[in-house]
């Protein structure tokens, strides 16, 4: 984190955070193209408020609130569809996993999720945030987190079929 | 953690490091970030007039045409005037039938038509400038060339023709009108004496306008105040220019405000404050003194509004309780008043009002109508809220704008 995000120009703050919020996009959406889509689109909006943004507690998390925001939205209503192009899908990244894990990726099944779903993983277990800082960030509460996030591990452990992964309470870190 | 979230965590981790991060397009996010901003300025600024245009067989222009028995009052925000009474017990009228009917303005826009007392200019209604009395027609469509004339009682003063098309602002008195022309590696801001018909000086601003979405800086002309203080900038350097005495200073004062001004207004400037939306966001308003430094001198409710000439009132569209949240329609005006600090609703019907420009310091021409169809100009006297209709069209055009 920039120890002095109050002071951040907006260019500073893309030139620095740019990175950070890519991978975070493109983690949400699956697709390079569609990351750079919705971030371009979220910091486009947050240069219209720069200076609401510029005075957050961290201008990053609130950059990164508007970007699942922004990606849930776009989203609403589409992802059967989505669901339908889920072989359209870029493939792994070469030498990704390769020598490493015999295994699925578990990425794979994570762009299959619902949006809001897949939000709440990223968030959770790429972000590391809390339940509670998860439903600040899409704006629901700390049960709907656990609700969507129960949901969303019951697919996965479904999706990886014969690869048995153990049941096993989900981590309450709050 | 169990097992299966230790693996979702390596493998979204091990995704995210081999994600191919492209260049961060600093400059091009910042380029479009200040076009969103201004096409939010304009969308806003143009509500009331496509709000008219929505009017279908015609509209009041709501100019600011003013009458010539109300010349401009002092420009710095002065005491509440003695005959501001407030009608506390007045109810809305329940329809526009309830409206008394008045004169229509002096200048309105009707049908392609605008009409200024007896002369008659065909012209489409984004190629009228008004201010201070004074209007200003232009004829130019996309990237033809660009003409603008001065209506001067009963003809036509030519200002400026260009190969290309300008747009024209005027000071809110009406005594500057400015301009730019964008060449290759310079863009030149005019500013035209009105009172004595002459180019009153330029600067040549040394600096590139992207042609479409390229990266760079480009320059944004805001316009002139009743000052005689000409705005521009490039997003980060605010620049005040005079013209009567050549004086060329940076803007500075405004804090951590972006160097984005939200509008010029009769005194100085606005920006936009914070506030609790993404947009609508509170304006701070002050003045630019001779050296550039900005003065704050209070906040309004939105950056986005009409500015009284005299700039003393500031009108705009809110919901019934008065606030602006984007969240809500907003159906009606409000006038807030700066030297009190008071906001008022005006005695509108039920249904759509969309504030268009003032006609005189105390009189505001109002775009109203059901939503989904303003086919009225009212009239409203602020100084009672009391309002009439102006003109009544007889039918209004079917679109609308998402916020009604």
């Amino acid at each position: 984190m920039v120890a002095d995000e109050t002071t951040l120009s907006f260019e500073q703050f893309v030139a620095t955070r740019w990175a950070a919020l890519y991978r975070t996009a493109y983690l949400l959406t699956g697709r390079r193209v569609d990351a750079e889509d919705v971030l371009q689109t979220t910091l486009v909006k947050a240069f219209a408020s720069w200076a609401k943004v510029a005075k957050a507690q961290s201008a990053e998390a609130y950059v990164r609130r508007m970007l699942v925001n922004d990606f849930v939205s776009s989203r609403r209503g589409s992802w059967h569809r989505r669901r339908a192009d889920v072989q359209q899908l870029e493939l792994p990244v070469p030498g990704h996993g390769e020598g490493v894990v015999d295994r699925v990726s578990l990425w794979e099944q994570v762009r299959t999720l619902p949006p809001r779903q897949r939000a709440v993983i990223v968030l959770r277990y790429y972000e590391d945030l809390t339940e509670r800082q998860i439903a600040d960030t899409l704006g629901c509460s700390p049960g709907t987190v656990k609700s969507q996030a129960s949901d969303a591990l019951r697919s996965l452990r479904a999706g990886l079929g014969p690869e048995v992964v153990p049941e096993g309470g989900v981590d309450e870190r709050a | 953690m169990n097992e299966l979230e230790q693996r979702l965590a390596d493998d979204l981790n091990a995704a995210a490091t081999l994600a191919d991060v492209p260049p961060a397009p600093v400059t091009e996010l910042a380029t479009a970030g200040r076009r969103q901003v201004r096409r939010h300025r304009i969308v806003t600024a143009c509500a009331t007039a496509a709000a008219v245009l929505v009017v279908l067989t015609g509209v009041g222009l709501g100019a600011t045409a003013l009458r010539a028995d109300h010349p401009a009052r002092p420009i710095a925000p002065g005491p509440t005037p003695s005959h501001h009474v407030r009608h506390p017990q007045r109810q809305n009228p329940s329809g526009l039938e309830d409206l008394p009917t008045g004169a229509p303005p002096a200048v309105y826009w009707h049908a392609g038509v605008l009409h200024v007392g007896d002369i008659s200019i065909p012209t489409a209604l984004d190629q009228i400038v008004t201010a201070g009395g004074k209007v200003l027609v232009g004829h130019a469509r996309g990237a033809d060339p660009s003409q603008w004339d001065l209506v001067d009682g009963d003809h036509l003063v030519p200002v400026v023709q260009t190969p290309q098309a300008i747009f024209i602002r005027l000071s809110p008195d009406g005594r500057l009108a400015v301009w730019e022309v964008i060449h290759p590696q310079v863009t030149r801001v005019v500013a035209w004496d009105v009172a004595s018909q002459r180019v009153a000086g330029y600067r040549d601003i040394n600096i590139e306008q992207p042609s479409c979405c390229g990266g760079g800086p480009s320059l944004m002309l805001y316009g002139a105040d009743s000052r005689g203080q000409v705005f521009y900038g490039d997003g980060r350097t605010l620049t005040v220019w005079t013209p009567s005495t050549g004086t060329v200073r940076t803007v500075t004062g405004y804090g951590q405000l972006p160097a984005l001004p939200s509008a010029v207004t009769p005194f100085g400037l606005v920006f936009q404050g914070d506030g609790p939306g993404l947009f609508d966001m509170p304006g701070v308003y002050g003045t630019v003194d001779a050296d550039g430094v900005f003065h704050r001198q209070g906040r309004t409710p939105i950056d986005s509004g009409v500015w009284s000439p005299d700039g003393r009132l500031f009108a705009y569209p809110a919901d019934g309780s008065g606030a602006v949240d984007n969240k809500n329609p907003r159906l009606t005006v409000y006038v807030y008043d700066t030297s009190t600090g008071q906001r008022q609703q005006l005695l509108l019907p039920l249904g759509a009002g969309v504030p268009e420009a003032w006609e005189s310091p105390d009189t505001l021409l109002i775009s109203g109508g059901q939503p989904g169809g303003l086919d009225q100009v009212i009239r409203c006297d602020t100084t009672t809220r009391t309002c009439q209709i102006a003109i009544r069209y007889p039918h209004p055009r079917g679109w609308s704008f998402g916020w009604f």
